[in-house]
């Protein structure tokens, strides 16, 4: 359950951030109002929360990571697009529709990017504690 | 630590005393160690075999059986995989949920580019190592909080 909270956390987090970032570039000299704001506020937690879960693919299942990834990555891109489409984040017309595309992948590979070299860490200080376990063994 | 061995005909069977100031992790891996049994009970071909733990590289269920993985064979036991994991809780860590990995036969962990990890062990066994399951295998090698 704790690690559900986390990854949910890490979700959000994410998400609010991501949706400030697209704010701070695509408003230029529009003020935005309070209600906009609050909006989207609302609109990237609900985002982070439906990640969240589709995140726990990666913890839960037995699939492989192949598998893994293509569900999870088909989660997100729904449902970003089906969320940015009722919350305004782009016009319905193709050029749009294809620049949000472009920008979840983007942002997927960042994300993906930034998670492999924590696990690159993890993994090495595994290697490390195996390598001075089999030397307490062999002394 | 100090070892003391007492070899006396009017002790009826082996004893084993532990003196310590305090009961640790150490204290706690000696106790396991000790009355972890080094053989286990296994079937091939409906013949039971003596196997040494130290033989088994990992243990897995599939289809409701649990097998051994030995360097060239495996072998079926009639224990369901959550016993196992309990009797050789000292020399075996669960890594997915359907395997279990002797500690001592693990060569090294590699990362894919898809973020997936999994571990090498002796013989060149690969095993894949589920996210969920890292911190138990971090946990049991001493890092990354208490075993």
């Amino acid at each position: 359950m704790k690690q559900i909270l986390r990854i949910m956390l890490i979700s959000i987090g994410i998400s609010l951030s991501t949706s400030y970032i697209f704010m701070t570039l695509s408003i230029g000299d529009y003020a935005m109002t309070q209600d906009d704001l609050v909006k989207q506020i609302y609109v990237a937690i609900i985002c982070g929360v439906i990640i969240g879960i589709a995140t726990l693919i990666f913890y839960y299942t037995t699939w492989s990571f192949i598998i893994q990834t293509v569900c999870h990555f088909s989660i997100v891109t729904s449902t970003v697009i089906i969320i940015g489409y009722y919350a305004q984040w782009y016009e319905p017309v193709r050029s749009e529709f294809l620049l949000v595309l472009l920008n979840i992948v983007v942002v997927y590979i960042v994300i993906w990017l930034m998670v492999y070299y924590f696990s690159k860490g993890e993994v090495q200080e595994i290697n490390e504690a195996l390598k001075k376990r089999k030397e307490e063994k062999d002394t | 630590m100090k070892i003391q061995l007492q070899v006396d005909e009017k002790y009826q069977e082996l004893e084993v005393e532990i003196r310590t100031p305090q009961y640790d992790q150490h204290v706690e891996q000696i106790m396991r160690q000790l009355q972890a049994p080094q053989k286990i009970e296994a079937y091939r071909d409906q013949k039971i075999h003596m196997l040494h733990v130290n033989d088994i590289i990992y243990i897995y269920s599939e289809a409701g059986k649990v097998y051994f993985q030995t360097e060239v064979e495996e072998l079926l036991t009639k224990l369901k995989l959550y016993e196992v994991e309990k009797i050789f809780s000292n020399d075996f860590v669960r890594i997915n949920k359907s395997m279990l990995v002797n500690l001592n036969h693990i060569q090294h962990m590699e990362l894919n580019i898809l973020n997936a990890t999994r571990l090498v062990l002796s013989c060149d066994f690969t095993v894949p190592v589920s996210r969920n399951y890292l911190k138990l295998l971090k946990q049991r090698l001493g890092i990354g909080g208490q075993s």
